[in-house]
């Protein structure tokens, strides 16, 4: 058993670890919005503040697409393109037709 | 006249034409650079002069010819009057797609999860309820038991007061033609395990929302609530949490009322709050096998004294997130306690229905009003992200105690075919009269097929009055692998151990194994590979190494040592909408 274990762990991490050289690396898209995003977007903020289930994904699509935030601040030189990518994704991943949670009592 | 004398004339008169020289000089420099300047002048800028002429010329042509092509200002009027109606139109369709949305105020969402199983099975088989081998050690493989579990989400909410959620499901092995029925099939899992092609109600539940005492949040929920996919089952399912509970405490569908409190304010930690639940279970006594109804009574308001009696559960439960540094950190503290643990209804058993029978006299059931109390306390810490790593993990802890009072006994009264003595346990009366009976060949036989009759069936006994204490552990991580060019796939290792009076209350685990049940050591492996936001693939590897058997069933009766390997690897699609 510890032997089929040991195959197994051994085949997915090789699978891995042939990837890991020049693949690029996902961020931390929730660190991103928490922490650059709620620089601004907070209460009592530059900006009010926003939670990932305001809109649909396919409006975070479009808001992303065709760069709306520019309207009020032009963001381009704060954020590295891939940091865009990893606030969309994160926003899209927890829009407000993503899955949700759920227990008694929970919001 | 400039009078001139002899001395100072030629002075005067040199020095005055000295100075009209100069002055005609000055003059005609500059007349004649007056008329270089006129000259050059005339030279560029007539030039300029005649490109700018052309230009306004060209322009006035353009705006003569604009001025004539401009519509006639009726036209224009009747241009806005057309372009009104047309928003007039479209104001009217979207009040009407508005109203409507607001009517059609449900969210549906789908889920559907193919799963193709692997079952690879050692062990012995065991006589019933004595734990004695029969046989040799079994080999048994079953290749490619495929399933469809479609899950249809419905959830709806006004104004962060009331939220409704449901979730209706099919479960399904392809084209199987039977499905399960009473006991496999259950209150606990209905909608939790392979049946026919029917929706089955898995939750439906309706959350109030309010301020209680110290304007506190509160939230009152009813209905079929959310107990199944107990955590960390989010991990392994990639979904967010979808259960009350940690998944040792409880997994099952159930029925009840539930207060929730947050506690915030109070405690000053993330999603802290303080949930209470009552859960119920009632057997009325309309129960049907094989549509042969068990019972002879009619209606809820009738008594059946051999039914199961009711089931109630209790659950207090506090939870919240960490402070920091671990505030990606749940925890969570459960307990459970069942105060009156009902004997069971075996009527449904053929091979036991003839202790029921009324008409029987020499044999019968003695029924307690209770097996016993059962509390049951678990720990569960489960950290996302742990410490802003890619690494989720958990440790889940449970330590239950039960109380004996009673067991179901299946009785042989000896005085009823005119045999001495009290009664006695039917499995022993062989035993007991085979001197008695040696003659009575009839009655030797009859006696004989009693010692099949199972042992006092308690509170994970088998005498009605012996205490049970049990603990079980589930540890595990979840790597979240950073590769954009793979989509972020994900591995993980989970290990779950427990001793063997542990009484899981897993039964509406769609985990075939239901795992967190086996009273003994579990590996389990998956990998998760996204393909798109709403299609995963996963690929699992799942060995149970069985000490215990389950006992009759539930907290019935006293677990005997076995030794049963199993081994499940599965793959699995999953797409949701």
């Amino acid at each position: 058993m510890l032997r089929l274990t040991a195959k197994f762990a051994v085949i997915i991490f090789a699978c891995c670890s042939f990837y890991i050289v020049n693949v690029s690396i996902a961020l931390d898209g929730k660190g991103i919005y928490l922490n650059k995003c709620g620089a601004c977007h907070k209460g009592g903020g530059q900006a009010k503040a926003f939670a990932p289930t305001k809109y649909a994904s396919t409006q975070w699509n479009r808001f992303f697409r065709r760069n709306k935030h520019k309207r009020k601040k032009d963001i381009t030189d704060i954020f590295t393109v891939d940091e865009v990518k990893a606030i969309k994704k994160y926003l899209c991943d927890h829009a407000a037709d993503s899955d949700q949670p759920e227990a008694v009592g929970l919001r | 006249m400039i009078k001139l004398t002899n001395n100072n004339s030629n002075c005067f008169y040199s020095h005055n034409y000295f100075i009209l020289i100069l002055f005609f000089y000055f003059l005609c420099f500059n007349y004649s650079y007056a008329l270089e300047e006129k000259q050059n002048f005339e030279a560029e800028d007539m030039e300029v002069i005649i490109d700018k002429y052309d230009e306004l010329s060209n322009k006035i042509n353009e705006l003569e010819n604009k001025l004539n092509n401009i519509s006639d200002p009726e036209e224009i009027k009747d241009n806005i009057d057309y372009l009104q109606e047309n928003l007039n139109d479209q104001q009217v369709i979207l009040t009407n797609v508005e109203r409507q949305t607001l009517i059609d105020s449900i969210n549906i969402g789908a889920e559907l999860t193919s799963r193709f199983n692997w079952f690879d099975f050692k062990g012995y088989d065991y006589a019933p309820f004595t734990g004695e081998k029969i046989g040799n050690r079994n080999h048994e493989k079953v290749n490619l038991i495929s399933s469809n579990r479609l899950k249809l989400n419905l959830n709806t909410s006004y104004k962060n007061i009331v939220k409704f959620t449901a979730c209706l499901s099919m479960y399904k092995n392809w084209s199987d033609d039977d499905y399960p029925i009473y006991p496999v099939k259950n209150f606990l899992n209905n909608a939790r395990i392979p049946s026919d092609i029917s929706l089955n109600v898995e939750r439906a539940y309706f959350d109030y929302f309010f301020e209680g005492p110290y304007n506190i949040p509160m939230a009152l929920t009813f209905g079929k609530v959310p107990t199944t996919d107990g955590l960390p089952a989010d991990l392994k399912e990639n979904t967010p949490r979808k259960s009350t509970y940690p998944g040792l405490a409880y997994d099952c569908e159930t029925d009840g009322i539930a207060l929730s409190f947050d506690l915030k304010k109070i405690t000053k930690l993330n999603s802290s709050a303080f949930r209470f639940v009552w859960l119920r279970r009632f057997d009325d006594n309309e129960t049907y096998v094989l549509q042969e109804k068990v019972s002879d009574k009619l209606g809820d308001f009738r008594v059946d004294e051999n039914a199961m009696d009711v089931l109630d559960i209790f659950i207090a439960q506090f939870e919240a997130m960490m402070p920091a540094p671990f505030e990606n950190t749940l925890f969570i503290l459960n307990w459970l306690n069942i105060p009156v643990a009902p004997p069971s209804d075996l009527r449904y058993n053929s091979n036991l229905k003839v202790f029921y029978d009324q008409d029987n006299p020499s044999l019968f059931v003695d029924i307690p009003d209770s097996e016993g109390s059962l509390n049951k306390l678990t720990l569960l810490f489960e950290s996302k992200k742990f410490l802003n790593s890619f690494v989720d993990c958990f440790v889940h802890l449970s330590y239950m105690k039960t109380k004996a009072k009673g067991a179901l006994k299946f009785m042989f009264n000896p005085s009823s075919i005119g045999l001495p003595g009290e009664a006695i346990l039917a499995r022993y009366a062989y035993n007991t009269y085979q001197n008695t009976i040696k003659e009575l060949p009839a009655l030797e036989n009859a006696l004989k097929s009693l010692q099949n009759a199972p042992e006092p069936i308690g509170l994970l006994n088998n005498d009605g009055i012996s205490n049970r204490d049990a603990f079980a552990f589930h540890l595990g991580l979840r790597i979240n692998l950073p590769f954009i060019l793979l989509k972020e796939p994900k591995f993980g290792i989970e290990f779950n151990k427990a001793s063997r009076y542990w009484f899981g209350i897993n039964n509406g685990s769609v985990d075939p194994l239901h795992k967190f049940d086996i009273r003994g050591k579990v590996w389990d492996f998956y990998y998760i590979q996204p393909i798109t936001k709403s299609f995963i693939l996963r690929l699992g590897y799942i060995f149970a190494d069985y000490d215990y058997d389950e006992g009759l069933s539930f907290y019935h009766g006293n677990p005997l040592e076995i030794d049963h390997e199993v081994i499940n690897t599965y793959f699995l699609l999953n797409a949701k909408f």
